[in-house]
């Protein structure tokens, strides 16, 4: 019965679509632009995220070994570390090699002629499987002052890395919500006016014997479809425009690590589509229930 | 099938419109309610239409105790009466057949249900010629008549009539009335609100005579003037 009556409501939110056509456009625009932002910030979440596990991945910490060690001593220094939970691998690093790799890398500079003999000491290069693990394990390698003189790790990197991607998030957070509720305040406001244009045909559709559900559906579809329209476009906007970005960003850094994998970013489309419709549709229910309920 | 106890309808301004109404009307009556203008006979309308609430009394429509009946229970009511305004109450950027046909929809009937009703209706009232026309392209009878058409097109009960042949020439009131006869006769109880002494001397019928908001007089079969 109501399936029926699907074609009735959906050319009613038409025609109230296209009586005032100008709201409705402003309605799908803001939607549109706030789900873009919103689509933009979770794309960035997406990629903080993925480059700061790609860093925990990357981050070394390298224990410079104390002169005096003999290789015995050394080995068995390296089984006792390599048993230890939450390491991932250990590599040692012979002195001549390390020094070897030195001049290479700065041959350019100098050093090598002032400095002579190799001041290097052996050393081993080990990779936590967590980041939040890294500072513990060093603080914990620093107690076998046995064996080492020193451990050196990127935790800076890491740290900045982590919060700005925190801080990211936080105003992303704000952003998101401060755009949101402006944009359900205008899609109210859209819905307001085609409901006004109508109070004439809804007074009369009371008269003639209409439930309150069947005067408010083509409302409520009109605020479907204004969610909908803004979504497509936002959804084709952020497609178009993060491969865009990714590529001209590939193109110049080729080793930033974005991500591009078509699960991850459906699925970010796929947030951005649900939210739209639910904010268009959210916005007509609010319209509807505060202008049309029951009045003689 | 319309009974009307001790009903009291003072509006928000403190004017008093009805005092102490006890009315009852049988199924397929045809009713005149007459009197002169400001004598309550809309707001008695409005009464058994709820879309006026009374002060006081109770009213009984059908299976419908109007003061104990929800706001969502209205177009239940109300699709059990049909009503003919004074003023129309057509969509005006709708046909003619659309605006029969809406108060079909509103109901959920089906479409090919809808069509062959209206198509019917029309016929009824004369108008299926001019079925895709705009209401504002036709002349007050025949908007009046789309009028008739749409409050009867569901073949409700009761139909309510507010002075139907208000701005109409005599020979078109006469045609109206002449419908309202052959619905009534069609097992629909008529209520109309008129001061038009022609057609109630006319055709005699069951007169309610109103004044300042009480009845003064109930008469089978008779006149304008007692
Ligand atoms: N909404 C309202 N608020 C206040 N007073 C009203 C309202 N509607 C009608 N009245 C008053 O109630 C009285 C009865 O009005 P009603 O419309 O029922 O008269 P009527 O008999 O239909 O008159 P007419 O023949 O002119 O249509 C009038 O004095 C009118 O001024
Ligand atoms: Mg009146």
């Amino acid at each position: 019965m109501i399936a029926q009556d699907f074609g009735f409501f959906v050319r009613e939110s038409f025609i109230g679509m296209n009586r005032s056509r100008l709201m409705t456009f402003i309605a799908m625009a803001t939607i549109a632009v706030s789900l873009i932002v919103f689509g933009f910030f979770l794309l960035l979440t997406v990629n903080l995220n993925n480059f700061t596990s790609l860093l925990t991945e990357k981050l070394e910490v390298r224990l410079f070994l104390k002169h005096s060690l003999t290789r015995s001593e050394i080995k068995e220094f390296q089984d006792r570390i390599r048993r230890l939970n939450g390491i991932k691998s250990i590599t040692f690093v012979d002195r001549d090699d390390a020094w070897a790799e030195f001049q290479k890398n700065y041959k350019s500079m100098g050093i090598v002629g002032t400095v002579g003999k190799n001041p290097l000491p052996h050393s081993i290069s080990l990779h936590v499987q967590k980041e939040a693990a890294i500072e513990p394990m060093v603080s914990y390698l620093k107690k076998f002052d046995y064996y080492v003189d020193d451990v050196v790790y990127g935790s800076e990197i890491a740290k900045r890395v982590e919060s700005f991607s925190q801080f990211a998030k936080g105003a992303g957070l704000v952003l998101v919500l401060l755009l949101g509720s402006s944009t359900l305040l205008i899609i109210v406001n859209t819905i307001r006016l085609t409901v006004l244009a109508r109070q004439e045909e809804i007074s009369i559709m009371r008269l003639v014997g209409a439930t309150n559900l069947f005067i408010q559906l083509p409302f409520l579809i009109e605020g479907f479809i204004i969610g909908v329209i803004g979504a497509v476009v936002a959804i084709t906007t952020l497609s178009i425009g993060y491969n865009w970005l990714g590529d001209t960003i590939v193109a110049s850094v080729p080793f930033m690590p974005l991500v591009f994998q078509l699960k991850q970013l459906m699925f970010i489309y796929c947030i951005v589509g649900v939210v739209g419709t639910f904010i268009g549709m959210l916005g007509a229910f609010i319209s509807v229930s505060r202008m049309l309920r029951y009045q003689l | 099938m319309i009974e009307l106890k001790q009903v009291h309808k003072n509006y928000d301004n403190g004017h008093v419109a009805l005092e102490d109404i006890s009315l009852v009307i049988g199924r397929n009556e045809f009713v005149y309610l007459i009197g002169p203008s400001g004598a309550g006979k809309s707001t008695l309308l409005k009464l058994i239409f709820r879309s006026e609430l009374p002060t006081s009394g109770e009213i009984i429509i059908d299976r419908f105790l109007l003061s104990r009946i929800a706001n969502r229970q209205v177009p239940y009511l109300r699709r059990s009466i049909g009503m003919i305004f004074q003023d129309y109450k057509l969509l005006p950027r709708r046909t003619v057949y659309e605006n029969v046909a809406f108060a079909l929809s509103v109901m959920h009937f089906p479409r090919k249900k809808i069509r062959r009703q209206v198509c019917h209706v029309l016929e009824l009232v004369g108008l299926e010629q001019k079925m895709d026309r705009m209401p504002h392209q036709l002349s007050g009878g025949e908007q009046q008549k789309i009028c008739i058409a749409r409050a009867i097109v569901n073949n409700p009960p009761i139909l309510l009539c507010d002075e139907p042949t208000g701005n109409l020439d005599p020979d078109t009131s006469w045609e109206i009335v002449q419908l309202l006869t052959k619905i009534n006769a069609r097992q629909t109880t008529v209520v109309m609100a008129t001061h038009d002494t022609e057609i109630v001397d006319g055709i005699p019928k069951r007169v309610v005579a109103m004044e300042k908001g009480r009845i003064m007089r109930d008469q089978q079969l008779g006149g304008y003037i007692e």
